[in-house]
């Protein structure tokens, strides 16, 4: 029998299949572009004459790159779907005697029969789409969407399309072949699919639950599962076009930097699908035809998915127990047998499933404690740290470079179109890309002094009577060690804050860390690249203090001016200055449409602290109405207003005093003791602190009458400015005043 | 000529065809004989190259069979339980088969299907389990392979579909030197067609013999002796496989042929002497009762 009329003869037996795929196609290359792209034309139609100066035409031209969005998800919900059909139903004659009979019997060599179910499917969904994807081209062109980019794009999504079928077609296929009937074949194409993600799930809770110092980028990225093609397909494919794909319209440069960028993992993909097909391969060889409606056609692969899943169960009811009956040494009999329990209901569960007879429950029944035994160890090396993960430091010669940065970090700019930054601003992806710190051994330093503290407060939390258990707030951190073997390692670090000076100087210090870490220079020149595209666009501005807040627009000369400015006075930045320093305000800097109808914030946006030694950003700010003084002159003031609430012990408020004070060396001692410091990434927590909060009035302040009655009401116009003071710091007369009574210390 | 030597087959752990060992000469019609799980369909589903023997071999004219097209191409095998393609007619089946057999007859197919009264054009799901039986053996006959498998083919037809069934096989055995192997648990339906016939009981062969060779080897006798005392000097000469009395009529069953039997009673006066025709059931239940096997059971179920 000739090729031709063996695929014939596969599509005339499975018509239904060929319905379905043509189905999807019209849906994905079709009608859903059809909606999608005809929304987004009246879309930019309003646009155009609010933020852009390219013509209709072209912006619309542009625009068609909107329907990727939707289309990259869409095309990969209907592939894997149709993926996974056409590989169980391709093999599925495996299933019945009687088909195995008519098929097996034939002079058709079983190589050649596998061949031909497999290419078949391979070959209808490659044409379909195809014919689809032409289809889609015409759609664009039609509402006058079409440009070379998303003609590119859409060319482009087709080859990622069809390799993403190829991969979890492949592995559909194995687990057909593996599997003695269709609800078998269906469990094993989901497990085949899920147990990478299930052990990084199991792999992620346990460090997570147990190692202190552990610190994941994002979650997704750690369960990602690099054997499943759909993943690639996301995270190189779709989330760039997602990325590119933004109100601006899609640009062809950007898509050959999508596609040409996802070459790898395509590459990847086409090894899982081929992995995966030898695999499928040799098993249809292998395979015994009386296997016909058993559980899994070999022995060992029945062990190994019972291994796999008694395992997995009983490690998650292990970390379960341990997180409700567990201490921090050892584990409790409790624990121990509710993994028993789990471990026994899967295998045995597993077992009838698998056999589908009941008699059979115990079958290998010594798999059971064989799983509880592993499950076990595995518990045991994670909730004691057995290979010290939380001590390690790697040896400095092993790294190319660091970064470091603390949890809580304000400042990193958000730059839209860079693909190491995922939609909607990363911070670690970041500074992983612009943070490259040499003085790797000042960053171990601070390590691995960061990694005891964060060990002693874990030992602290769960021994009330240890030593440690009273604990000391701390600067959270992070840890980026790039090591030469291209490997990134990440620890999350505790710093005391009696941390040494002189080693936080030697890193924060350091020009590499200023630069990556405030990007003054970076901040101009992506606005500056942005502006050249989109001339419509302005740059915002918030300045803000303890105080208040002013909001204006700058042109890109002053972002120059101003961005000059801060890369000079950043030289004097390092951690001794942010404690001995005050920051007195921060800069909000961003980019967005005239009328502010349309976000570009994601373009770009960056906060830059500004401190009381920042002379020349202060004058910049000056000299352009960007400055807000903190305070009016003490000449001004005519009154000072104090609120102190005390609350109890059951944090309920026990009391509020109200006082006011026209003295004028009253009023002096007030505002001497009057706290500007804006709260930064190195501020000191301490929740003991208690604050007086004052509002201080010029003559302007108390005469008027605004809307409320209330001086202080933040709400009025001219009501004076509101600051705290630390009680601590209140001149004694005040105290007293407002009936402070420290709270006893713990 | 079809050798399965030392054949071995597992389910499970259990034995399904165990040792086995036969010949089956071409040209000739060979009937396989078992009750249910004797390892009748098992052996079929071997030669045929489904399934795989654990050990020994299964040759179709000095080749391996399993994964071999060129044997494959060489018979046509037909299921207890048939499957056709979906939602197709004779004729789709038709084209499906000589796109696979290159001596497949398309002219010989429409000729027998118009024989029987099947339609081509009708499709195959509405057809009777008779009828779908009849297809099958009309596709397999039109491939003009050299051998013909039939798992319990004969058990859904009518009688007289099965006797043109019969002849058909008949016609292509003389003009083409078709080789038959059929199974059945039905005696009586592989009597007059077989030219060899297998027992099997519990995956091994109990017996194996050309029905000629059976047929001549055993007779069936009915005497009644003028003088009683001469019935101890016949019994002793003869090589009795039965002997029932009911009164002065003795009847045996001997492995003896005519000629043996008429020496031996030339000399004894009789009252009766008669040689009679024995059934192949008869032949059997004589043969495995000397062996020990209640072929009654297994015959009959």
């Amino acid at each position: 029998m000739t090729f031709k009329r063996s695929l014939m003869d596969n599509y005339r037996n499975r018509l239904w299949i060929v319905a379905l795929v043509i189905l999807t196609a019209v849906l994905q290359f079709v009608f859903i572009p059809a909606v999608h792209m005809g929304g987004a034309r009246i879309h930019m139609m309003d646009m155009e004459m609010d933020i852009l100066s390219d013509p209709l035409p072209v912006l619309l031209q542009n625009a068609g790159g909107a329907w990727l969005q939707a289309s990259a998800f869409t095309g990969m919900l209907f592939t894997c779907a149709i993926a996974a059909i056409m590989g169980i139903q391709g093999f599925s004659y495996l299933y019945q005697t009687r088909s195995v009979d008519f098929y097996d019997s034939q002079p058709i060599a079983f190589s050649r029969r596998f061949f031909i179910n497999y290419i078949s499917s391979v070959i209808l969904y490659a044409v379909v789409y195809g014919i689809g994807t032409l289809l889609a081209v015409l759609v664009t062109v039609a509402l006058g969407m079409g440009s070379p980019a998303v003609f590119m794009g859409l060319a482009g999504e087709y080859i990622w399309l069809v390799i993403l079928f190829i991969g979890m077609y492949s592995i559909s296929v194995l687990a057909a072949v593996l599997s003695g009937n269709l609800f078998i074949a269906a469990l094993m194409d989901a497990f085949l699919c899920g147990i990478e993600f299930l052990y990084r799930l199991i792999n992620f809770g346990c460090m997570n639950g147990w190692f202190t110092t552990m610190y994941s980028l994002s979650d997704e990225k750690f369960l990602t599962p690099v054997s499943l093609p759909m993943s690639w397909y996301i995270m190189r494919f779709a989330v760039g076009i997602m990325r590119i794909s933004n109100p601006w319209g899609t640009r062809t440069a950007e898509v050959v930097s999508v596609l040409s960028g996802s070459l790898p993992a395509m590459a990847i993909c086409l090894a899982i699908g081929a992995a995966a097909t030898a695999l499928a391969y040799n098993a249809f060889l292998f395979r015994k035809r009386e296997m016909v409606q058993k559980g899994l056609c070999f022995g060992f692969v029945e062990s190994f998915v019972k291994f796999a899943l008694g395992i997995s169960g009983g490690v998650l009811a292990g970390m379960a127990g341990d997180s409700i009956f567990g201490s921090m040494f050892g584990f409790s009999p409790l624990t121990v047998i509710v993994m028993a329990v789990t471990v026994v209901l899967i295998c045995v569960i597993g077992e009838w499933i698998l056999s589908l007879d009941i008699t059979k429950l115990l079958r290998r029944a010594w798999q059971i404690p064989a799983c509880l035994v592993v499950s076990g160890i595995i518990l045991f090396v994670f909730k004691t740290d057995a290979f010290g993960y939380d001590r390690y430091i790697p040896k400095a010669s092993e790294v190319e470079s660091c970064a470091f940065y603390p949890t809580n970090s304000f400042s990193f700019t958000m730059i839209s179109g860079d693909e190491s930054i995922e939609w909607g601003g990363n911070r670690d992806s970041y500074f992983a890309k612009y943070m490259q710190l040499s003085n790797i051994e000042d960053v171990e330093a601070l390590a691995k002094l960061g990694m005891e503290k964060q060990r002693l407060d874990q030992i602290g939390e769960m021994d009330a009577d240890s030593d440690n258990a009273y604990y000391e707030y701390d600067w959270q951190a992070i840890v980026l060690y790039r090591m030469k073997n291209g490997a990134e390692v990440y620890r999350r670090i505790a710093l005391p804050y009696d941390v040494d000076r002189t080693l936080m100087d030697a890193v924060l210090g350091s020009k590499e860390y200023r630069e990556a870490y405030f990007n003054p220079k970076g901040v101009y020149e992506v606005t500056a690249s942005v502006m050249n595209t989109y001339p419509k666009i302005q740059i915002n501005t918030m300045y803000s203090n303890r105080a208040t807040s002013q909001s204006g627009i700058m042109d890109i000369d002053t972002l120059k001016e101003f961005t000059d400015a801060y890369e000079k006075d950043l030289s004097a930045y390092d951690f001794s200055m942010t404690q001995d320093e005050i920051c007195i305000g921060t800069l909000d800097i961003s980019i967005a449409s005239r009328s502010n109808t349309y976000d570009f914030s994601m373009g770009m946006n960056q906060t830059l602290p500004i401190y009381e030694n920042y002379t020349d950003v202060i004058k910049v700010l000056r000299e352009h109405n960007m400055y807000c003084e903190l305070l009016p002159p003490k000449e001004d003031v005519v009154k000072v207003i104090s609120e102190y609430t005390q609350w109890d012990e059951y944090g309920d408020e026990s009391q509020s005093v109200t006082g006011s004070y026209t003295d004028k060396s009253r009023i002096d001692q007030i505002m001497d003791e009057l706290e500007f410091n804006m709260y930064g990434e190195w501020s000191k927590d301490n929740y003991n602190d208690e604050y007086f909060y004052i509002t201080v009035l010029t003559e302007a302040d108390v005469a008027y009458t605004g809307d409320s009655d209330d001086p202080s009401d933040y709400t009025n116009k001219n009501c004076g400015v509101n600051l705290p003071m630390l009680v601590n710091n209140a001149p004694g007369f005040l105290k007293e005043d407002m009936g402070y009574t420290p709270m006893k210390s713990e | 000529m079809i050798d399965i030597t030392d054949v071995y087959k597992t389910y499970e752990g259990s034995p399904a065809v165990s040792n086995l060992s036969l010949h089956m000469k071409g040209g000739e019609v060979f009937g396989l004989l078992g009750t249910n799980g004797a390892g009748k369909t098992t052996l079929l589903r071997m030669i045929a190259g489904i399934i795989k023997a654990d050990s020994g071999s299964i040759t179709i004219d000095g080749l391996p069979v399993y994964d071999n097209p060129v044997v494959k191409e060489k018979f046509f095998f037909i299921p207890d339980e048939l499957y056709f393609l979906p939602h197709s007619r004779g004729r789709d089946m038709a084209r499906h088969y000589a796109g696979i057999y290159p001596d497949f007859s398309t002219e010989e197919f429409n000729t027998m299907m118009e024989r029987f009264g099947l339609d081509p054009a009708r499709r195959i799901n509405s057809f009777s389990k008779g009828m779908k039986k009849q297809l099958a053996v009309v596709l397999g006959l039109s491939s003009h392979t050299r051998y013909l498998l039939c798992d319990e083919t004969f058990d859904g037809l009518d009688p007289v579909m099965r006797q043109a069934t019969k002849s058909l096989i008949a016609v292509a055995m003389e003009e083409r030197s078709l080789t038959t192997v059929m199974t059945s648990h039905n005696l009586r339906e592989l009597e007059d067609v077989c030219d060899h016939v297998g027992l099997l009981h519990k995956g091994g062969v109990l017996l194996s013999k050309d029905i000629e060779d059976l047929k001549i080897g055993v007779q069936k006798l009915q005497v009644v002796y003028a003088d009683e005392d001469d019935s101890y000097n016949a019994e002793e000469r003869m090589s009795i496989l039965d002997h029932k009395r009911q009164g002065r009529l003795h009847v045996y069953v001997a492995r003896q042929t005519p000629d043996e039997l008429d020496e031996i009673f030339d000399d004894i006066d009789t009252v009766l002497y008669e040689i009679l025709p024995l059934t192949l059931e008869e032949i059997f239940i004589s043969e495995t009762e000397v062996v020990g096997y209640d072929i009654q059971k297994i015959i009959n179920g």
